[in-house]
């Protein structure tokens, strides 16, 4: 059984109330077609499980396949410093197949974040590090691909599909109850 | 009689396949010799021509993986055709299983030399012997020797364990190329070299499939690491490590972290169908003894 390493916590991105019965954590590219994919899965949980689950996003660019997935992370995280992390999530996600500075301008100017700062937080990767901690403790986690989730820290090895992922959601619940 | 004189050039060709003595059945034979194999011999089948192919393509590869002798029970002199006939006993080098097949050799001798041989053996229970892995199909355990192999990691080179002594290497077997995930397990080791390097560990990941493949997928996903071909004989190596399926053909996916010395000190059979990341590596590449 491969178990989550790093205990979620204050640094981490989340959704949901913190003691929710479930806790899902994501380690996501945003430049990941299987991410892509997995995004609306994630929401529909989201809707389905309502205050039962805490999600959690930690990044996981696979830079050596993704040649966004890196300053799309930095972006995401320039959001988070400025409070809109899960706006700027949501819409990397929305318009993966138009990753790149265009996009990021937009989307920051949808939400009224400074271009000029994103654009020097890009340039200096301001956020590289926080990124690498996540990155790292996601390969100690036994992150063996995008997208990897851990149901209240352990490694979900099932298809990123809806119908399996809340089947697996509800045992932990039941399992909880009993 | 020259009749005679061809059983006896045949005769001295089977004394002088003692260990140690082969390089007196060069003298014996043509050097246009021909071999004709059965199609199923495993390790080398089928037409050789001239000694050196022989020699290079099929006796070398042949007795890598066969410990064995022919010991000659009768020869029928049929004139300028003289057929051996007798055992081939001994053991597969790797599987330790033993080897007692009965054989016969037509040989075509003329001018006083052997041109030309016919072979006909048991092949169906030569691939089985070679086939057993120690009699259960287990991964090689921590403590073991880890098996020294060459294999192609490009379609011009090879790559062998020995080669990187000195450091520790992590083995990857894995089922095949191509596996529709883009952060698959290839690509995800690719990732982490960097903190692989850390720890000085050269990657190795090895699959049955052809060097040309590895090398389209290789280039594909912009891997920096070697990827081996146990391409032929087929398997061969994962068959050493207890890491090939024989069902599917291909390699289980089992990580192997083998020390300095050569030596395995961590072994993990993954599901099928799971990668298994790359915790357990950097678990056990952290484990290992530290440089003074």
């Amino acid at each position: 059984m491969t178990l989550l390493r790093i205990p979620v916590g204050e640094g981490d991105h989340s959704q949901g109330p913190q003691n929710a019965p479930i806790t899902l954590v994501e380690y996501g590219d945003y430049e990941c077609p299987y991410c892509g994919a997995a995004y609306p899965m994630v929401k529909r949980l989201q809707e389905t499980m309502g205050d039962n689950l805490r999600f959690v996003f930690r990044n996981f660019p696979i830079t050596e396949l993704h040649r966004h997935a890196l300053s799309a992370a930095m972006t995401a995280e320039f959001g988070a410093a400025k409070g809109r992390f899960w706006e700027v999530h949501d819409e990397l996600f929305e318009n993966q197949r138009r990753l790149g500075a265009t996009l990021y301008d937009t989307i920051a100017t949808k939400f009224g974040l400074p271009t000029s700062e994103l654009h020097d937080a890009l340039e200096r990767a301001t956020y590289q590090e926080r990124i690498r901690h996540d990155f790292d403790g996601g390969v100690r986690s036994g992150v063996n691909g995008t997208p990897t989730f851990f149901i209240n820290g352990q490694r979900y090895d099932g298809r990123p599909e809806f119908e399996a992922m809340s089947a697996a959601l509800g045992r932990v619940i039941e399992s909880d109850r009993g | 009689m020259s009749f005679e004189g061809n059983e006896r050039r045949v005769r001295a060709f089977y004394e002088s396949l003692a260990p140690g003595h082969r390089e007196a059945t060069r003298g014996l034979q043509s050097p246009h010799v021909v071999y004709d194999l059965p199609a199923g011999m495993p390790v080398a089948a089928g037409h050789f021509e001239g000694l050196d192919a022989v020699t290079e393509g099929f006796l070398a590869s042949f007795y890598g993986a066969l410990d064995v002798q022919f010991a000659v029970d009768e020869y029928i002199d049929g004139g300028d055709e003289i057929a051996a006939v007798g055992r081939i006993a001994g053991s597969a080098r790797v599987s330790g299983v033993p080897i007692d097949v009965p054989f016969v050799h037509i040989w075509s001798v003329r001018d006083g030399y052997l041109q030309r041989l016919r072979a006909f053996t048991d092949t169906a229970v030569l691939s089985a012997a070679l086939r057993s892995v120690r009699g259960d199909d287990s991964l090689l355990p921590a403590g073991a020797t880890a098996p020294d192999f060459a294999l192609h990691s490009s379609p011009s080179e090879t790559l062998s364990l020995r080669a990187l002594r000195g450091l520790p290497v992590i083995l990857a077997f894995y089922p095949a190329d191509w596996s529709p995930v883009c952060g698959d397990q290839m690509a995800l080791y690719n990732q982490i070299l960097p903190t692989f390097n850390t720890y000085g560990a050269h990657v190795l990941g090895i699959s049955v499939d052809g060097p040309w493949c590895h090398r389209a997928f290789a280039e594909a996903r912009n891997l920096r690491f070697p990827l081996l071909a146990d391409f032929e004989p087929k398997g061969e190596v994962a068959r050493r490590y207890g890491a090939f399926d024989p069902v599917t053909g291909e390699n289980k996916r089992a990580l192997f972290v083998i020390d300095k010395n050569g030596v395995i000190a961590w072994s993990y059979l993954s599901p099928i169908d799971v990668s298994p990341g790359a915790d357990g590596i950097l678990d056990a590449l952290e484990q290992l003894p530290k440089e003074p």
